[in-house]
């Protein structure tokens, strides 16, 4: 704050306390005006004492214009205005009468007076100023002391009586202060140790500075509670240089304490698990990692205890090449949001071995692409995980081999024992060629149901090519077909519309399974009844059986591969691969394959199959619930393909 | 058993020996005049070198080494009597039938076939 002192003739004008120029000359023209107007119009009195009414003017004009310029001028005219008008033709003094004495005694009384005036006028103005500032600045003070969070108290007197608290120190102490002794207004202070320093100030004179000081003070409500304090106590001297007091200047860093013990907390976890060596952690900048903890170093094949190489290690440059793509993908998503979801990658160790993490980042500064990854060594898990996948393909693979090469012996032994059965034989020769030739037919389904599992453990479906036939005439084709083996025993009813669009062939064979199932898993000679029925959309074909019940809990399973049901010492020559096969041909036309068991009304499969294909898209819907078929259906890996 | 050309030349190209041969045997039952080649080389050498009489059947398997069935028939379509053989592939595989084949094929017997199909599927090519 800077005080104006007008100490300078006509200096700048003290703002509210003095006139401006003009209005200071206007007060110097009025003035002297008024006193020669009172001197012509009463020239009486005002000849007699030719400068009297001057004198009483001048020293109002130099009070209001407090202007020495102003006071000079009006000094001089007024002399001259008292002697011109004391002078004929306005008056009757003549100069012989001592008129010039008179007014050089005239100009040295008034030069003399107003000066006078003119600066003890000057030195009341700077006072009020003064004042003025003096009560500015103590306005400010206390506001700022009432606004800071520092709290400030000074004591005064042996026994430290509070003589002034700020609002900072009030709501930090939260009792009353003012007037009372230091250990009265802090007896819950007692024994921590703080209140015997303070007092050492006072008596020995040594300032005191303590930092993060712990207190506990009482509140009203009862409750203890821990701050932390910052505060310097300065001993306040009077004029001989005595103590007289102690000023108190405290700020409460109770909130930084927590907050740094809070973050040693975090970097101390932080470390446990640095050192604990399951997790990778990395400090990178750009395409560099800068820090890494021992763990790291050594997936990334560098001697964990050795530290950091020179320069840090640069990531992308142990990033094999065909996953710099996946690298360009994941840093413009760090970019974007800041950090990186989890992902898995591949590394390039020192000695050219591979190592697969999985981790995440997060950025800290985006303009040096600086920040935080945290990385697991998975290459257990990936090593696992390809050699499950290498043992899916070589199972596909086996499987397509064995049931493709089958094929060509069994062609061979197909068309031998037909050449045979037309040559003239014997009835016991004859006999034996047909038991070859059913052997030969099984071992033929055996392998179409094979290389059927090896399609659809490969994710394919059953391809279906739908054609115009009638479900009656399938159902009894089948039926004659399974009779052969054993004659007499099924029942065909049927009703409703038959027609539709289905693949012949693989109809075919879900009702032979079904069927050849009835027949399996019933009492010799015991019947089974088949129902058609065709309705608008769909037809059903029933197939019963009175063989002993499925257990609910095998009813989830009965359609999963290598399934033999309830007797397994069944000589039927198959692997188990007839239902799981039903229930793929009837899901690839979009039908199903429903069952019901229980000891009072045997086993029924139910094919459900649509008139049509569905006008969506090709494969069928899945099954619903548990009475519908369960099928594990196979993953995804290589398939199968080509034609022999 | 009549046949509507007996006279007609047919040649089997498998390399299962066994289903070859007997292939052969049924074929020639047949009153047909039966080559065989172990695989698609050795039956372009004797189409090229042996004067098998023309019209042609081929019973051609599809996986053999070391033609298989497409080179053979890429080579045999880019002959100028490419037309005068009528092919029947022999399939061990359900699958989708091979497309985009170099030479139309007259018909797929899979494997394993009986007699009756055999003979039926020849007798349909006439």
């Amino acid at each position: 704050m800077t005080i104006h002192r007008s100490g300078m003739p006509d200096g700048p004008p003290s703002p509210g306390h003095s006139l401006p120029p003009a209005s200071r000359w206007l007060a110097g023209a009025l003035g002297v005006g008024l006193a020669a107007v009172f001197n012509l119009l009463v020239p009486g009195v005002a000849q007699v004492v030719p400068y009297m009414s001057f004198h009483l003017v001048l020293p109002v004009v130099a009070w209001f214009s407090r202007s020495l310029r102003v006071s000079w001028l009006a000094v001089l005219v007024s002399a001259v205005c008292g002697n011109i008008l004391s002078m004929p033709p306005f008056g009757r003094l003549t100069l012989t009468s001592g008129a010039v004495g008179a007014a050089l005694a005239f100009i040295l009384i008034q030069t003399v007076f107003t000066l006078s005036v003119v600066l003890l006028r000057r030195r009341m103005a700077d006072h009020e100023l003064l004042l003025a500032q003096l009560r500015t600045e103590r306005d400010r003070l206390l506001s700022l002391l009432a606004q800071a969070p520092i709290a400030l108290v000074i004591h005064q007197g042996p026994d430290l009586v509070h003589e002034f608290v700020s609002p900072g120190a009030q709501q930090l102490a939260q009792r009353p202060m003012l007037g009372r002794p230091l250990r009265e207004a802090f007896a819950d202070l007692e024994g921590q140790g703080l209140l015997q320093r303070i007092e050492a100030v006072y008596r020995t004179g040594e300032p005191l500075i303590v930092s993060e000081q712990r207190v506990r003070l009482r509140r009203d409500d009862g409750r203890e509670e821990e701050r932390y304090l910052d505060a310097t106590y300065t001993p306040l001297r009077d004029a001989r240089g005595e103590v007289e007091g102690v000023l108190g200047c405290t700020v409460d860093v109770t909130a930084r304490v927590e907050a740094r013990r809070e973050l040693e907390r975090s970097e101390q976890q932080l470390h446990r698990l640095s050192s604990a060596g399951l997790l990778g952690i990395a400090e990178f900048r750009g395409d560099r990692i800068v820090a890494a903890n021992p763990r790291l170093l050594e997936m990334l094949g560098y001697p964990p205890d050795a530290g950091m190489p020179e320069g840090g290690i640069s990531w992308k440059a142990m990033t094999p090449p065909e996953l710099a793509e996946t690298d360009a993908r994941a840093i413009v998503e760090a970019e974007t949001t800041g950090r990186n979801r989890t992902f898995e990658k591949q590394f390039v160790r020192r000695d050219g071995s591979r190592v697969w993490i999985l981790g995440g980042s997060t950025l800290i500064d985006r303009e040096t692409f600086s920040g935080v990854a945290f990385v697991v060594d998975i290459t257990a898990q990936k090593d696992a995980e390809r050699a499950l996948q290498e043992a899916h393909q070589f199972e596909q693979r086996l499987l397509g081999i064995v049931s493709h090469d089958l094929r060509n012996p069994l062609a061979s032994i197909q068309l031998g024992v037909d050449l045979l059965a037309r040559s003239s034989l014997s009835e016991q020769q004859l006999r034996t060629v047909t038991r070859m030739a059913r052997s030969a037919e099984r071992m033929h389904q055996l392998v179409a149901g094979l290389l059927d599992l090896t399609r659809l453990r490969a994710g394919q479906q059953l391809p279906v090519t739908r054609e115009p036939s009638n479900m009656h005439l399938l159902v009894e084709r089948a039926v004659e077909e399974v009779s052969v083996a054993d004659p007499g025993r099924i029942s065909v009813t049927g009703h409703g519309e038959g027609t539709g669009e289905w693949d012949t062939i693989r109809v075919g064979q879900a009702l032979g399974n079904l069927l050849g199932n009835a027949l399996q898993h019933s009492p010799p000679r015991s019947a089974v009844r088949v129902s058609v029925e065709g309705g608008p959309s769909e037809v059903h074909v029933s197939i019963h059986n009175g063989g002993a019940p499925i257990p609910p809990e095998q009813q989830e399973a009965l359609f999963e591969p290598f399934r033999r049901g309830l007797n397994p010492g069944a000589l039927d020559g198959s692997v188990g691969l007839g239902l799981y096969i039903a229930w793929h041909v009837a899901r690839a036309h979009g039908g199903t394959i429903e069952v019901s068991s229980s000891a009072a009304a045997g086993t029924t499969f139910r094919l459900i199959l649509p008139k049509r294909a569905p006008p969506a898209k090709a494969p069928g819907p899945a099954p619903e619930d548990s009475t519908r078929g369960v099928v594990v259906a196979a993953g995804s890996a290589s398939s199968v393909s080509g034609v022999a | 058993m009549t046949h509507a050309n007996p006279a007609r030349a047919v040649l089997v190209v498998d390399d299962d020996r066994d289903l070859r041969e007997l292939v052969a045997d049924v074929v020639e039952d047949s009153g047909r005049h039966v080559f065989t080649a172990r695989d698609g080389a050795d039956a372009l050498q004797q189409i090229e070198t042996d004067g098998i009489p023309r019209p042609c059947v081929v019973l051609l398997d599809w996986f053999m080494a070391p033609m298989g069935g497409r080179a053979f028939l890429e080579h045999l379509a880019s002959r100028a009597d490419a037309a005068e053989f009528r092919v029947l592939l022999l399939s061990a595989s359900t699958a989708t039938p091979p497309v985009d084949l170099p030479l139309p094929v007259r018909g797929r017997l899979h494997k394993p076939f009986g007699l009756e199909e055999l003979l039926g599927a020849l007798d349909r090519l006439g």
